[in-house]
């Protein structure tokens, strides 16, 4: 069976994610081994323009689904698609390891599955609620493993919005005191060359003290 | 003397093949204060860090930027299953061009713990003393006015006094301080003493070479020496290999990578102290306890740390003691450090301007039996290391602990409501109501449990059969490797590392140089 992105994984990768992570006990395990080939389609969404470097269609669609319940419409806010945190997460996940990446891809197709998740319908066919839900059955797992999943999906979403200045307004963050960076500042290598004011030799140099 | 150079990864364009006296592994606060000392004494030094050259020109006072230029892994290291949070510096001058700037003096009990039961010999509060008194100097350190203390703080100043609570105020390193609030995102205006604007550039005058973007790779082995350092150089703007290599051929080499990656660059190398490298780590792991109040506290401005507790530092017979200072809050770590999701989580963020932020930190390792945790390799590439840190029942009591109290003493400071990050947050409005702390999940993952501390992992002592480094800073088994940084620390602290690490580097730094 050819494994293209999010939706069935085959058994066998998703036993190795867990060996890998050292899940005790063989729940998991059997849940793959029962339903991992029966499932839906997921439901796609509009792709950004530019290429995407590590999600697939799938993937993405599975990532925007879970940050339009993270962080929902609300009046004055910016939307999950004004901040493209679709995109900001791909180019996150771009940054890390070869061996991140995957296992973040895995972690995307196995919260999707409506088999191993004991659910009707992939993650991204559910209705708003029973969404909720599902995020919220990991959150709250006994199972060590989803949580840390949870964990690591909920980190990624929240960073992909929050830093973005848009998302500053809402929180009620006037933003940095921009005033203090000076983006033309020099920089030193040494070399023989004097050393600029700051850098050290500004309070270096001062007599006395100066206070705080 | 001779002027030294800072070289960055697009500056090497071709292999490199180098000879000194000393190779530095690290730019932090233990590898720049020795590379320093070494210099001052006429030796050729080459430092090597992965990290990047940044500069105030690119502190622009934002998260978005700090955490993947400044911070190990983005800003998003952790433990093998998510449960703790590390925060921990990744670039010219380490930890130090990111920390809030607290300063502490190492206790005198943990340096008797150290010679008594690790048998650390020579470190003594005598012997570190007069390193102290030359650090404090160079990097300005002093007390933060209580004029000053930023509201996020003096939440805590009140609580503590209202209780009656031991409280101090926190010296800090820094200088023309305009309290802005970003030390953890590097200082903008070069106030904030870290080794990047302090140590690195006068030991540069004196000759020091330092390769940033130069990631150490192995130590080669002939014998009972290390006889070469491997270094893979980075692109500076992608942050991968650029294909050019670094090889440093020193008499000496020392590594400063931190309780993180000093102990995987020793275990790439096939060094593993007899299976001791990366074990007995410690992280003070840290709890927080969030407080709403009616006025404004801008838990985003003003230094960040400036008040501290050390009530419980030292408690009953077999329980953790813990330190209780104040965190600041950004809206980036507002977002992720928090627990919930959807409209509770906007609900929650939107009131941050009115939030404010105490932690208590684990002073963990000093109980006997308390083992901490484990650094090791999932493999010999460029793969994420992998932490395992237990938490022990006397971490989950002193956890419970250390919310309760600090709940309390917001409360006496005037919150209106005080809140736990636990999955499910428990909300308590009034004393009366800490008791619901009981009623809440302790369990990993299930709470956020963070730290910014990274201490132990090659631990010094006179026993090979016990530690991993000598009490001069030598590895057991070999005759020109030195390990200079915290992760050498047998326990952890119980106060800010910094300064340790510091007195260390100046006081090891003669170890070192005997070793030419």
């Amino acid at each position: 069976m050819k494994h293209d992105g999010v939706g069935p994984a085959p058994p066998n990768s998703t036993r190795r994610i867990f060996l890998k992570r050292g899940l005790a006990g063989g729940l998991l395990l059997a849940l793959g081994g029962v339903g991992f080939f029966a499932t839906r389609r997921s439901k796609l969404v509009p792709l950004p323009k530019d290429p995407l470097q590590t999600l697939d269609a799938r993937e993405y669609a599975v990532v925007h689904a879970i940050a339009s319940r993270m962080i929902p419409s609300r009046h004055g806010v910016p939307t999950i698609d004004d901040l493209d945190v679709g995109k900001t997460v791909d180019h996150i996940l771009g940054r890390t390891t070869d061996a991140d990446r995957k296992d973040f891809k895995r972690l995307l197709g196995l919260f999707e599955s409506a088999a191993l998740n004991l659910r009707t319908s992939p993650f991204t066919q559910l209705d708003p609620v029973e969404q909720d839900a599902a995020l919220r059955a990991w959150q709250d797992s006994d199972i060590t493993l989803l949580r840390t999943g949870f964990q690591a999906i909920r980190t990624i979403v929240m960073a992909s919005y929050y830093s973005r200045p848009e998302s500053w307004k809402a929180v009620g963050y006037g933003g940095p005191p921009v005033s203090f960076h000076d983006k033309d500042a020099p920089v030193w290598k040494g070399g023989g060359a004097p050393r600029p004011p700051g850098n050290g030799v500004m309070s270096r140099d001062e007599e006395g003290d100066a206070g705080p | 003397m001779t002027d030294g150079r800072i070289f960055t990864g697009d500056e090497i364009t071709s292999d490199l093949d180098l000879s000194c006296d000393v190779c530095v592994v690290g730019s932090g606060s233990g590898g720049a204060w020795l590379a320093h000392e070494l210099v001052s004494r006429g030796l050729s030094v080459i430092m090597l860090e992965e990290g990047g050259y940044h500069t105030r020109r690119e502190f622009d006072l934002t998260e978005a930027t700090a955490n993947p230029n400044l911070y190990q892994d983005l800003g998003n290291r952790t433990t093998d299953d998510l449960s703790i949070n590390i925060m921990q510096g990744r670039n010219v001058g380490g930890g130090t061009t990111v920390n809030w700037c607290s300063c502490f003096r190492t206790p005198e009990r943990i340096l008797d713990l150290w010679r008594d039961r690790h048998g650390v010999e020579g470190l003594s509060v005598a012997a570190l003393t007069p390193h102290w008194e030359a650090i404090e100097e160079r990097l300005h350190i002093k007390e933060w006015p209580l004029e000053l203390v930023n509201p996020n703080n003096r939440v805590l100043w009140d609580g503590l006094g209202k209780l009656g609570y031991q409280r101090g105020l926190i010296k800090r390193n820094v200088h023309n301080c305009a309290n802005l609030g970003y030390c953890g995102m590097g200082c903008p205006i070069d106030a904030k003493q870290g080794m990047l604007v302090t140590v690195i550039p006068d030991a540069v005058e004196k000759g020091l070479t330092v390769y940033a973007n130069a990631s150490v790779r192995t130590l080669e082995r002939a014998g009972r020496r290390i006889v070469a350092v491997h270094a893979d150089v980075r692109d500076p703007v992608r942050d991968v290999p650029s294909g050019r290599k670094i090889t440093v051929r020193a008499k000496v080499t020392a590594v400063a990578g931190g309780a993180i990656n000093t102990p995987t660059l020793l275990l790439r190398s096939d060094l593993d102290g007899g299976g001791r490298v990366g074990k007995r780590t410690f992280f003070h792991p840290v709890v927080v306890m969030m407080a709403l109040f009616d006025e404004v506290i801008a838990p985003f401005r003003g230094a960040p740390q400036s008040v501290y507790s050390h009530h419980f530092l030292e408690r009953g017979k077999d329980e953790m003691g813990f330190y209780i200072e104040a965190t600041p809050v950004h809206p980036l770590t507002a977002a992720t450090a928090s627990t919930v999701w959807g409209a509770r989580h906007q609900e929650f963020l939107a009131q941050l301007p009115h939030m404010q932020a105490s932690f208590a930190g684990m002073a963990d390792g000093i109980l006997e039996g308390d083992e901490g945790g484990t650094v090791s390799l999932r493999d010999k590439g460029y793969s994420r290391v992998k932490v395992d840190y237990p938490l022990t029942e006397r971490h989950w009591e002193a956890f419970r602990t250390a919310c309760a109290e600090m709940a309390r003493i917001q409360l006496a400071a005037g919150a209106k409501k005080v809140l736990s990050l636990h999955s499910e947050p428990v909300e308590i409005d009034s004393v009366d109501q800490i008791g619901r702390l009981e009623k809440a999940t302790w369990e990993k993952l299930r709470m956020r449990i963070v730290t910014g501390h990274l201490m132990g992992g090659c631990a010094m002592g006179k026993d090979p059969a016990k530690s991993v480094v000598d009490s001069r800073l030598r590895y057991h088994e070999l005759d020109n490797l030195f390990v200079v940084d915290g992760s050498v620390f047998p326990t952890s602290l119980g106060v800010n590392p910094q300064v340790t690490i510091f007195g260390i580097a100046r006081w090891g730094a003669a170890h070192v140089a005997a070793a030419v």
